[in-house]
């Protein structure tokens, strides 16, 4: 093995011995996950604050709905980054509400596209992001269920 | 003005570069984040900071904005973000991989700060 890291940051800033506040849900594959949430957190809670302070006045709704998109992706950011049964029910709700918020506007945005002349995160189930906006509540449903409080034996 | 672009966006591409470079090799050598790789963040933050700073003074020693301004704050405070939410990230994420992650910060304080000069001088 080489010679150990110098690591004067780490110790001034980091926490030290082990690590509080880990579970199932928010280690492994969840770190992932929590990551692509703090960026969708970030670039629609920018994009929207934004919207909101410059063309509020063009198009209301689709902007009331991008800012309710950025507080839920930072509702999930946190819940998930939290441990514990209290915080993964929040989580659970937060994805919920995420899953139904993108099929909602993404088919009010296909129906009735005059309600929404500048786009939003969720228009079109998330076409501009690529459909990441459609497949990360179902990842995040799926790893919730996987990571669930009340399955106790086994490993994923 | 080199090229069409200012001082402030070729100090990033260097800081950006030598941090990026630097996180990359200890990511290779299997380092978890060490003074290295998080202390080019951190130079990477101070940069920000200080360009937040002479971005005040921007409008009045310099020309005047042709883009949006408030555009340009907003890519300036994402900016201010990134080292700092990567930094955090290391100190909890130990690994080689949490060192990859520092290494992506060089490259996009660059490209946030082309964005900024584009909306400055040209949009």
């Amino acid at each position: 093995m080489a010679e150990p890291s110098r690591t004067t940051l780490q110790n001034r800033f980091g926490r030290s011995g082990p690590r509080a506040g880990s579970d199932r849900k928010n280690s492994g594959f969840g770190r992932l996950l929590i990551v692509v949430y703090a960026v969708f957190s970030l670039s629609a809670g920018v994009r929207s604050l934004y919207q909101l302070a410059t063309e509020f006045s063009v198009a209301p709704l689709a902007i009331i709905l991008s800012a309710i998109s950025a507080a839920i992706y930072v509702l999930a950011t946190i819940a998930l980054a939290k441990s514990g049964p209290g915080w993964h029910r929040v989580a659970t709700v937060a994805v919920v509400v995420e899953l139904v918020g993108v099929l909602g506007v993404g088919l009010l945005s296909v129906l009735e596209p005059q309600l929404f002349p500048k786009a939003s995160v969720w228009s079109h189930f998330g076409a501009g992001y690529g459909y990441v906006p459609l497949v990360l509540p179902i990842v995040g449903l799926v790893w919730l269920w996987l990571t669930r409080p009340s399955r106790r034996s086994g490993r994923l | 003005m080199l090229w069409g672009y200012d001082g402030w966006f070729w100090a990033s591409v260097v800081l950006g570069a030598l941090s990026c470079v630097i996180c990359l090799v200890q990511a290779a050598r299997g380092r978890a984040p060490d003074d290295f790789s998080q202390g080019s963040v951190l130079v990477l933050e101070a940069f920000l900071l200080v360009y937040a700073v002479g971005s005040v003074f921007l409008p009045v020693l310099g020309p005047d904005p042709s883009g949006s301004l408030l555009e340009y704050w907003g890519y300036l405070l994402t900016a201010l973000l990134i080292p700092a939410g990567t930094f955090v990230w290391s100190l909890v994420e130990r690994s080689r991989w949490s060192t990859l992650i520092l290494a992506a910060a060089g490259p996009v304080v660059a490209v946030m700060v082309y964005r900024m000069n584009f909306i400055y001088y040209y949009q």
